[in-house]
């Protein structure tokens, strides 16, 4: 008797415990899909509205330059070929902005010292677990000027060592979370001089 | 069929002007006045007003066993080689003396305007060899026309009759060039220490005269383009009042304007802004999708049911 209940009460919290793992998947695979959306139309309108035909020189700018986009503000897109990502990057990084696209946490390319963060989702920096040193990356601002960079290795970091994420060489650091979300996933970027 | 007979000819007085100066040839009579006729056509219309000029660039030295040139009056100490030349040769040639006499502003030996009939005749010339040019000509819709400069030697030897031809008569090799009937004007801020304006004004100006006025801010990428315009004038923008405290600079690559404003430094000092580069210390932000509960409670979650399910159906417990 005390046997069959106890059974009951376990069948019971394990449906819930499913219930809960099925609630979770769900609410993740919505968020992404948003953000994917969201990436999508975002990157169209910056490639087809605000890239200009023909570059601007490149020392014009000595500060970044924005441009909003579906009420975000935007400094530019970030290609990573071998990763199959092409991702506008926001000009600040808040919760909010993250959760739409990548986004700048500080620095600029135009001192090539850019920290950008983005969720690991598969159509933000998810994929960044499968980027190898020597890999190509490109940054190409508002006014259509392109950098370009070269993975040189990749770091994980505790998260609560902020301290540890500006790099000491030339070149852009992006960053995404593990899959604890304890720790965070970093990789360097060199700067290629001279191939813009 | 007409652009085949159009090649054809061109390459006819290409061969005729070019490739009979390495020919034996007779004497010719230098006493015989020469003339020119240079037909300035595109497909079929004449380019009417157009000033074809003549320089005469050299003399008939030989004309046996060779006819040869050498070059004389003000083109006499070019370094441009005139000898054993194959139809590029004589392109080159022509071309870099057309560039000389343009540097060193060379009169014309002659010059003519093309009549309605699309030629331009010029009489009583002296033998030699000569640089033929055609000024660029824009018509009304704004195309240009440009000539290839050519170097034709008169009299005209001609091969197939073993004559000296002393009425001689080309045709132009012409090049249409598309105008620029656009114009991009593109604003870059460098703040400094101010903050940026919502908007600035930038005027079009045609040959100096204002012609317009657009507002460029963050709604159209603070950049406009100017379409349609007459292509024979001068396009050019300016900002029309430069912020307080900026200053400004205009790059200007292929159509596109770039207009820079800088922000210039306050004067008082400030108390130095903690630099951006170094981020916020401590936590860096939270970048990740919470993934591990899923299996981890999907995996509780069926451990607890099948020990549930054993504890209330499984043996020892068959009612």
């Amino acid at each position: 008797m005390t046997a069959e209940r106890m059974g009951a009460f376990l069948m019971g919290a394990g449906l819930l415990f499913l219930a809960g793992a099925a609630g979770i998947l769900g609410t993740n695979l919505h968020t992404e899909e948003q953000a994917a959306d969201h990436t999508r139309q975002v990157r169209t309108a910056f490639v087809e509205e605000i890239l200009p035909e023909t570059p601007l020189p490149q020392d014009t700018a000595t500060e970044i330059q924005k441009v909003e986009i579906q009420g975000e503000e935007y400094i530019g897109l970030l290609e990573i070929p071998s990763l199959e990502l092409s991702l506008p990057v926001g000009e600040e990084l808040t919760d909010q902005a993250l959760r739409l696209s990548v986004c700048r946490y500080s620095g600029s390319y135009l001192d090539d010292d850019m920290i950008v963060g983005g969720h690991n989702y598969r159509c933000h920096f998810g994929p960044l677990s499968r980027i190898k040193a020597g890999d190509s990356l490109y940054f190409t601002d508002v006014g259509g000027v392109r950098y370009e960079y070269q993975v040189a290795g990749v770091e994980q970091i505790p998260g609560n060592e902020a301290q540890r994420l500006p790099w000491d060489q030339p070149g852009l650091t992006l960053f995404t979370c593990d899959y604890t979300g304890r720790e965070r996933l970093v990789v360097r970027c060199l700067r290629i001089y001279g191939a813009e | 069929m007409k652009k085949r007979l159009c090649t054809f000819l061109m390459v006819f007085v290409l061969l005729v002007s070019c490739a009979l100066p390495a020919m034996a040839a007779p004497a010719y009579d230098p006493n015989k006045p020469i003339s020119l006729t240079i037909q300035a056509l595109w497909e079929q219309a004449p380019l009417e007003n157009a000033q074809v000029t003549l320089h005469r660039v050299a003399d008939i030295t030989e004309t046996s066993p060779w006819i040869t040139f050498t070059l004389s009056g003000a083109f006499k100490d070019y370094q441009v080689e005139l000898k054993d030349l194959d139809n590029d040769g004589w392109k080159a040639a022509a071309s870099t003396l057309a560039t000389y006499a343009s540097k060193d502003k060379i009169q014309p030996t002659a010059q003519a305007v093309v009549d309605k009939d699309g030629n331009a005749v010029f009489s009583s010339l002296t033998a030699g060899l000569y640089l033929v040019q055609m000024t660029p000509l824009t018509d009304k819709v704004g195309y240009t026309y440009k000539a290839t400069p050519v170097l034709m030697e008169l009299p005209e030897f001609d091969d197939a009759t073993d004559t000296w031809n002393y009425t001689a008569t080309a045709r132009l090799k012409l090049e249409k060039v598309v105008p620029q009937t656009e114009l991009t004007v593109q604003k870059v801020w460098n703040n400094g220490p101010h903050t940026q304006p919502k908007s600035i004004k930038v005027a079009l100006l045609c040959d100096g005269v204002e012609k317009e006025v657009v507002e460029l801010n963050s709604s159209n990428n603070w950049r406009h383009t100017f379409k349609n315009l007459d292509a024979t004038k001068t396009w050019t923008v300016v900002e029309v009042e430069v912020p307080y405290g900026y200053t400004v600079t205009y790059t200007t690559k292929g159509t596109v304007v770039t207009i820079t404003n800088t922000g210039k430094p306050v004067e008082t000092p400030e108390p130095p802004t903690p630099p951006t580069a170094t981020p916020p210390g401590g936590l860096i932000p939270q970048t990740g999708v919470l993934w591990w509960p899923v299996p981890v409670m999907a995996l509780a979650g069926l451990i607890l049911f099948v020990l549930g399910w054993h504890l209330r159906w499984g043996k020892g417990n068959d009612r």
